[in-house]
């Protein structure tokens, strides 16, 4: 469904991104992992336009991605929850939600029903709809961030450090949300420092260090190899 | 700075006395004293916006303001306008430090538009309170003789060019020299980043009031130059006009260079003249030259001209003695090696933001002479940390002692210069200066400068100069970057660019560096080198606190570490000790309570 | 004291065109995160073709309304293609901004100038008055007041309620975050621009017949414009239509006591005070 060839990503003279070729197939869910710098942000954010690429290809669905404008990007069926979630601070919960319906031409009811099913889903954000999204705590704006990207029902949800300064109880809420939507047949990038939960609710994993892709697999397998203790423990 | 530029100087000023001799048509040498005047008025703006990097709206609120002063002097008082003519300057000035000062708490936009609406202020007062200016009939000022134009063989129109010419030179020099000292240094590295300057000690508050105190009083003086040419100051001075003319001038011309506003002055005061047979569209043509410059040729005119000089000019210090003169800098903490108590005592700090408490109750010590890392994931605060004690954020809770003095709350720039200081993550250099330029404004701490030894260029002034270039050659050295001081800092391969960093802390001769991130995108050789730098460094005596996410080089490089998580400690100690420790593997792995069997997967692992 | 009253209801419809200006000023800062000096012009402009509908295609008032946003619009929409929507994301894009736009009211105003003059021109609006009370106000006037507020709640029913008035908000919280659900952030900026600058048409050639119009309306306007929008904060809707009319007033009861040029002088002042005072406005959030 999604296939990177040689994808490059470069901020000015900084390459962030040295090539990478990987590939997400349909209802899996795709792990990258690597220590902070390693280049798993600027992958995503090179998907979706945020980031400068500068080479490579970004076929989805077997259309050329590199070129196109971000919102067009979005309306092939991608969505990405950003690093550091990025709400809307003075937007209630409910309009924030709203922000990610990207078909204009949506029916009213439809949107309606949508809303609906994504507050079954979530529903701690059902209890603040109304409230500003800025006063929300952090683990309560991931899971909007979240929430919000998958408003637009994509083929591909992409999330970027959804762990990040969350406590360990929010990060197993995120960790069964992940398998949840596996469930329903939505495909999952996931980006991630925490290499365990990541690799515990993956079914394969590219590990990524100072932008080159050093070792990919199945999870299972690379949850027991030595070699990712030590890309991230130096040990 | 260019060697002879005080022979090229004198060689103008020979020529600026000369050249009235040979123009008798008054026609002419009112053109050229327009152009002159414009020149200086464009230069003012180019102080401000160019050097300094505000924008400038209101540039005409000096103009006027030199100009209505020395003609009240002169009608009021009833003495000659020349003598006037000098006092002029100060209201410039005055007004001048006064805006600089409110410049701290406007930003790009709230600045233009405050410039605007200051000149216009003045603009109503001025056609308004007619019995002190008459309005806008403006007053009437007497053709005054210059003293020595007798003397000299000229017409008055002559030796009012001569002086002219003659201001306009000594403006241009005096800049000139300003520019090659610590002061324009100060003033370029407030343009690009408030915070690196901040971080390097420089004060720039200071330094932004000088700024547009000194360009108030030029825009002053041109007004004041203007007046024997047009008779009657009226307010249109004051107006847009005139503000605009500077601005444009000096975007056509090209900003940030000494000549630009030169050539842009001369272009508004002669074209019109030449395009009298288009005069409806004159103004319109100077709006679409304003369009194509800002969207395709930001440098102006003078990038047109595109040498080696353009990005070199203000690197070099023109002193003879800079390769000899070892810089008397001793290692501070190399004298003071016996002394046990801590260089940096951080205690009980606490932090909130928006509601997230970003830090709580933190506490460490940093021996002198150790290298102290800080750890942690992603989130954990590190930055806060040292966001906290190097005065970029105030902590809420707790204290920040270094060498014994509380620094909690003081200015980046006061800490900078007490001995701390810090690089930033994103790498922040003046990168359209050279390596050597960049070095050099960093050298700022190294010696005070005053104002009037920078503009005469005593002799003292000549040896602290050499020492800061010194000082500069040996950081470049130090860094391995001495290959490189002549090449633009933004073309600089990325780990070249993140060694100028440090090599711009060192400048600042700290006691306690500061290092946010340092190996953020260097390959392993090249987080090697670093290592080997900072342990050199280490060895000659400094003190350095080092944040980084790689893990491999901060257990090769730190002699101890302290590791933060969600905002508080979570160990610390050797290197060895913090990568066994059961809480700091299951922080950055996640997950997993750590059952006993540890010390089992410890022993798969081969020693490195 | 029915003199101060006239004033204020005199003062009341000049408050509700420095409003519309306003708005739009404050809409586009918010939004886009720029200045735009040729906001001025286009209030001009607005007149401008309410005194060539009248004078040129002797049209009725009415029809100069939707005509003055169409050729206004027109126009906005491309300076901003040429002036504002490459320039914004630059580094330096404030500035850029502000001086291309700069640039734009120059050519906008000698444009003007040389197609009809400096003489002023008087429109025909809505002629007639009626008395309320002690106070004598005209058609003209009332309209003004009354399609101003009309508008003012079209538009705050538009960035409440409506899907572009969203897609505007989520842009001024966060550009990137507005990016990132899929929003054209250059698509919706170029149509606010283009609102905001028909709005501030609309002002003018509702304003044209009460005041005459002149080519040097845009001008005298930007500065006051500049003033509410400080006043009451930068990206504040509320500041921007409380300060407008606060100005207006403010004005009127000022030339009762002092010259024309003093007034001005004063109002400038206070924009200068609350910029060292408290520079976020005063409905603006603090940076």
């Amino acid at each position: 469904m999604l296939r990177l060839e040689g994808l490059q990503v470069a901020y000015g003279p900084v390459h962030a991104l040295r090539g990478l070729t990987m590939h997400v197939g349909r209802g899996e869910v795709v792990a990258l992992v690597g220590a902070n710098g390693a280049g798993k942000s600027s992958t995503l954010k090179g998907l979706l336009g945020l980031a400068p690429d500068t080479a490579g290809s970004i076929l989805f669905d077997g259309k050329e991605l590199r070129g196109l404008p971000t919102h067009a990007r979005v309306a092939c069926g991608l969505a990405l929850s950003p690093e550091g979630r990025h709400v809307f601070p003075d937007m209630s919960v409910l309009e924030n939600l709203e922000t990610g319906l990207i078909d204009a031409s949506t029916a009213m009811a439809v949107r309606h029903r949508r809303l609906a099913e994504m507050f079954e889903h979530f529903p701690h954000l059902a209890d603040r709809r109304a409230q500003a999204a800025g006063t929300l705590s952090g683990g309560e704006q991931q899971m909007l961030a979240i929430a919000r990207a998958l408003m637009s029902n994509p083929k591909l949800l992409m999330l970027d450090e959804p762990t990040l300064g969350l406590a360990p109880v929010i990060v197993g809420q995120i960790a069964a949300l992940i398998v949840r939507l596996r469930g329903v047949g939505i495909s999952v990038l996931v980006a991630e420092q925490n290499v365990e939960m990541t690799l515990s609710v993956s079914d394969r994993a590219y590990v990524l260090d100072s932008g080159e892709l050093v070792k990919e697999g199945p999870s299972a397998q690379l949850m027991r190899d030595p070699a990712i203790r030590q890309a991230y423990l130096g040990i | 700075m260019p060697l002879g530029a005080s022979k090229i100087a004198a060689g103008c000023a020979l020529a600026a006395l000369a050249l009235p001799y040979a123009i008798t048509s008054p026609y002419y040498s009112g053109l050229l004293v327009y152009a002159a005047v414009l020149a200086m008025l464009a230069t003012s703006v180019n102080m401000v916006y160019g050097y300094l990097g505000f924008v400038t709206f209101g540039q005409a609120a000096f103009f006027g303001l030199g100009a209505y002063t020395a003609g009240l002097l002169t009608v009021k008082l009833g003495i000659s306008y020349w003598v006037a003519a000098p006092l002029a300057m100060l209201p410039g000035a005055a007004l001048g430090a006064l805006v600089g000062f409110a410049s701290l708490r406007l930003g790009g936009a709230y600045f233009a538009i405050a410039s605007l609406t200051a000149a216009e202020v003045l603009r109503l007062l001025a056609a308004n309170w007619v019995d002190f200016t008459r309005g806008p009939l403006g007053v009437l000022v007497p053709a005054a003789p210059l003293p020595f134009q007798e003397l000299l063989g000229l017409s008055m129109a002559q030796a009012y060019l001569a002086v002219v010419l003659l201001a306009l030179l000594a403006v241009v020099f005096a800049l000139h020299r300003l520019m090659a000292s610590p002061y324009g240094r100060a003033w370029l590295a407030i343009r690009e980043s408030q915070n690196l300057a901040e971080s390097l000690g420089i004060e720039t508050t200071r330094f932004r009031v000088v700024n547009v105190a000194l360009a108030g009083a030029v825009a002053a003086l041109a007004g004041v130059l203007l007046v024997p040419k047009i008779f009657v100051i009226t307010p249109d001075l004051f107006g847009p006009t005139f503000s605009a003319t500077g601005l444009l001038a000096v975007i056509l011309g090209g900003r940030g260079t000494l000549l630009g506003p030169l050539v842009g002055g001369a272009i508004f005061a002669v074209l019109p003249e030449v395009l009298r047979f288009v005069d409806e569209i004159r103004i319109a043509i100077f709006a679409v030259l304003l369009l194509v410059v800002v969207r395709t040729l930001p440098g102006g005119l003078m990038s047109l001209v595109k040498n080696r000089r353009t990005a070199r000019a203000y690197d070099q210090v023109d002193a003879p003695e800079a390769a000899l003169a070892p810089p008397q800098t001793p290692a501070p903490d190399v004298r003071r090696a016996g002394n046990p108590a801590p260089l940096l005592e951080v205690s009980n700090i606490s932090k909130a933001f928006r509601g997230l408490q970003a830090m709580r109750g933190l506490s460490f010590t940093l021996a002198q002479g150790e290298v102290l890392g800080l750890i942690g994931p992603n989130g954990a605060g590190k930055t806060t940390c040292l966001n906290l004690i190097s005065g970029f954020i105030t902590p809420d809770e707790g204290s920040v002692r270094f060498a014994g003095n509380d620094i909690g709350g003081s200015r980046p720039s006061v800490i900078a210069r007490s001995g701390l200081v810090r690089t930033f993550q994103q790498t922040t250099l003046f990168a359209d200066l050279t390596v050597r330029h960049n070095v050099l404004i960093a050298t700022h701490l190294a010696a005070t400068e005053w104002f009037a030894s920078a503009l005469l260029a005593t002799s003292s002034y000549a040896k602290r100069e050499a020492h800061r270039a010194a000082l500069a050659a040996k950081v470049l050295a130090t860094a391995g970057l001495a290959h490189r001081a002549d090449d633009k800092a933004g073309s600089l391969p990325y780990g070249e660019q993140r060694l100028l960093a440090i090599a711009l802390a060192l400048a600042a001769q700290p006691r306690l560096l500061l290092l946010d991130e340092p190996a953020a995108g260097l390959n392993h050789t090249e987080a090697m080198q670093l290592v080997a730098l900072l342990h050199k460094l280490r060895d000659q005596g400094l003190s350095i606190l080092i944040i980084d996410h790689n893990l491999k080089m901060m257990m090769a490089v730190s002699d101890r570490i302290v590791v933060l998580h969600h905002g508080e400690k979570l160990a610390e100690g050797p290197p060895a000790e913090v990568r066994a420790h059961p809480e700091v593997i299951q922080a950055y792995l996640g997950g997993r309570k750590v059952e006993s069997g540890e010390p089992a997967t410890e022993a798969r692992h081969a020693p490195a | 004291m029915d003199m101060l009253a006239q004033q204020i209801v005199n003062g009341l419809s000049a408050g509700m065109a420095y409003a519309l200006v306003a708005l739009g000023l404050t809409l586009i800062f918010g939004i886009l995160h720029v200045i735009n000096f040729a906001h001025g012009e286009f209030f001009m402009l607005g007149g401008f073709v309410a005194v060539l509908a009248a004078k040129w295609l002797g049209l009725p008032y009415l029809f100069s309304l939707p005509l003055a946003v169409a050729v206004v619009g027109a126009a906005a929409w491309g300076v901003d293609r040429i002036a504002v929507r490459s320039l914004v994301q630059r580094r330096d894009g404030l500035s850029d901004v502000l001086l291309s736009t700069y640039a734009f009211s120059l050519l906008l105003y000698h444009g003007t100038l040389g197609i009809w003059g400096p003489a002023p021109a008087r429109v025909e609006g809505f002629e007639g008055s009626f008395d309320l009370g002690p106070v004598t106000l005209t058609n003209q006037r009332l309209f003004i007041l009354a399609f101003g507020a009309a508008l003012i709640a079209g538009l705050q029913v538009m960035l409440t309620r409506t899907r572009f008035g969203r897609q505007m908000r989520a842009m001024a919280q966060s550009r990137f975050a507005a990016q990132v659900v899929g929003i054209d952030v250059a698509g919706i900026g170029t149509r606010a621009y283009v609102l905001a600058a028909a709005v501030a048409a609309l002002a003018g050639a509702m304003l044209a017949p009460v005041i005459l119009f002149s080519p040097l309306m845009g001008s005298n306007t930007v500065i006051k414009a500049f003033v509410v929008v400080v006043l009451g904060g930068m990206g504040s809707v509320a500041g921007a239509v409380v300060c407008g009319i606060g100005l207006g007033v403010l004005e009127a009861l000022m030339s009762l006591y002092l010259s024309e040029g003093i007034a001005s002088a004063v109002i400038y002042s206070l924009l200068i005070a609350m910029l060292l005072v408290r520079p976020q406005g005063l409905f603006g959030k603090a940076a």
